[in-house]
């Protein structure tokens, strides 16, 4: 099962991929792949790149209780700068 | 408080005269290539200028608004920063009249407060003249490297094309094109190195100031940074590319220079020498380009105003004005770390390698003279191939080895709080060279007075 976090406009889901990482959704996340590539700045922009999209696969399929309580944990995170797409 | 202006470094002055070294070749390129693309030269100029100041200065001002820290300045112990907050990258902008720091949103108010960690970081870009750099470096750099992709492509094109009307009035040969579109294309590179090379050494300075300022908050976020770039790296196998690759240094490389932390290492006597080389031959190398590219490009007949002779002539003298500068500079440098022996041995070594190379250059001439010869079915060399001896330019070198000494005394004595001031080193510099003439002709009275 994917979930794909994608900002809207210039958003950037840096922080949300480190606190991702940094396992603040807890054992909801175990084992899952999170994949975050960085956005090319524009020109002459040094430092760290723009995270647009984050890509969440989870290892394995959670009961429909977990996953509502997943769901509305990463909704809190991310605001309403960012959509969810869930891939059942 | 004002505004802590730190004195120039000897770092920024070696940048300065690259800069300057290589703006003769920029002011021969564009306005060679606007003789036969007059808008297209408009263009290299306009186009990254315009792209530099929209992207560098104009968006991260407009995107951003202007709020009050004072609890920040306090921390800067510096007054007169101003910051902004705004969906931006975190930066610091220069404007000289006004200095910027524009955090972005997530950095100032998000989980991991960031600005603790980039706080030090972006001030002393600001303090150390890196913002301003930048700008340079930026507008220069950029420009350099587009004149240097139309510049080498369209002469090549054209000469192998044999198109007389394109450039000049006959086309070159084709060896002696690809000559110069390789000399232009290796200045251009390594003039776009030389910056890359210097922005780099700017980040690991700026990231020993984050984390001198807050060193719990820099490594953490350096950890997740480096977290960030490695997981990258083994999904993609190989950092994407983009401008940042130019701009700054891999975490892998700025978390590494951070431990080592022995940051600035006594500059080496062999590197002082092989660079203070590379720019005294450099400079001529490219003062003789300038001077043989305007006797193709420009047609003699045109008259040369008076504005147009003083640019010339600025265009010859001041790469090697910049190569005596940056040989001053080292002289400076050397004492500095070293005293007057290291100052004193940078002479000297300065001096016998030019020895060398005079050799090396003399044993050549000889040889093509021998060629020459024999080529012509001469069975010895006429007398006016053979030069007239080298014994006098030894002792030329070795007056302008103490010429330089002597400067860097004097500089010392009379202008230490700004030592390693640019304008300061290209007259030193550039006032050796006569002296040095100077004391060799007093030395040969001398002796022939005896």
């Amino acid at each position: 099962m994917k979930i794909t976090i994608k900002a809207d406009a210039d958003y950037n889901l840096r922080e949300t991929y480190d606190r991702l990482l940094d396992g603040e959704l807890g054992e909801l996340m175990d084992g899952s792949e999170i994949s975050g590539p960085a956005a090319s700045s524009g020109l002459f922009s040094g430092g760290k790149g723009r995270i647009p999209v984050i890509t969440i696969t989870l290892k394995s399929r959670p009961t429909d209780e977990e996953f509502a309580d997943l769901v509305a944990q990463l909704r809190m995170m991310i605001g309403s700068k960012a959509h969810l797409h869930i891939d059942r | 408080m004002t505004f802590q202006k730190l004195p120039a470094t000897a770092e920024q002055a070696i940048d300065g005269l690259a800069i300057s070294l290589f703006l003769p070749i920029l002011l021969i390129t564009i306005p060679a290539i606007a003789t036969f693309a007059p808008d297209v030269a408009a263009l290299i100029v306009a186009i990254p200028t315009a792209g530099y100041i929209y992207t560098n200065i104009f968006s991260p001002l407009t995107r951003s608004r202007r709020i009050e820290k004072p609890e920040l300045s306090g921390l800067l112990n510096d007054s007169r920063i101003q910051f902004r907050v705004g969906p931006v990258n975190t930066s610091a902008l220069d404007l000289g009249f006004r200095k910027y720091i524009i955090f972005d949103e997530q950095d100032l108010t998000g989980t991991y407060q960031n600005w603790r960690a980039l706080l030090g970081h972006e001030y002393a870009h600001l303090k150390y003249g890196d913002a301003k750099f930048f700008h340079a470096a930026g507008v220069l750099g950029s420009i350099a490297f587009a004149a240097m992709i139309f510049f080498v492509f369209v002469f090549l094109l054209s000469t192998f094309a044999l198109n007389p009307n394109t450039l000049g009035s006959e086309p070159l040969h084709p060896v002696a094109a690809s000559l110069i579109a390789l000399v232009v294309a290796g200045l251009c590179a390594f003039f776009i190195l030389w910056i890359r090379q210097s922005l780099h050494a700017r980040e690991f300075r700026a990231d020993r100031e984050g984390s001198d300022l807050d060193r719990e908050a820099f490594q953490d976020w350096m950890r997740r940074a480096l977290r960030h770039e490695r997981r990258e790296k083994r999904t993609s196998g190989r950092l994407a590319f983009s401008l940042r690759w130019f701009t700054h240094p891999s975490f892998e490389q700025r978390s590494a220079a951070l431990q080592r932390s022995d940051s600035v290492s006594a500059p080496k006597l062999r590197s002082e020498v092989l660079r203070s080389l590379v720019f005294l031959y450099g400079g001529g190398a490219l003062s003789y380009f300038v001077f043989e590219a305007m006797n193709v490009f420009f047609d003699p007949d045109t008259e040369i105003r008076i504005l147009g002779l003083v640019l010339i002539g600025l265009m010859l003298l001041l790469p090697l004005a910049a190569a005596c500068g940056a040989t001053s500079v080292a002289a400076m440098t050397c004492y500095t770390e070293g005293g007057w022996r290291d100052a004193a041995k940078f002479c000297g070594a300065v001096a016998i390698t030019n020895w060398v190379a005079l050799c090396i250059f003399y044993f050549f001439t000889l040889q093509a003279g021998y060629y020459e010869a024999i080529t012509a079915g001469l069975t010895e060399v006429p007398e006016e191939n053979m030069t007239s001896g080298i014994w006098q330019f030894f002792v030329l070198l070795s007056n302008y080895g103490f010429a330089l000494l002597l400067f860097t005394f004097l500089t010392e004595r009379f202008f230490s709080a700004n030592r390693f001031n640019i304008l300061l080193h290209i007259c030193t510099g550039a006032l050796s060279v006569p002296t040095a003439f100077l004391l060799t002709s007093a030395q040969r009275l001398f002796w022939f007075s005896l």
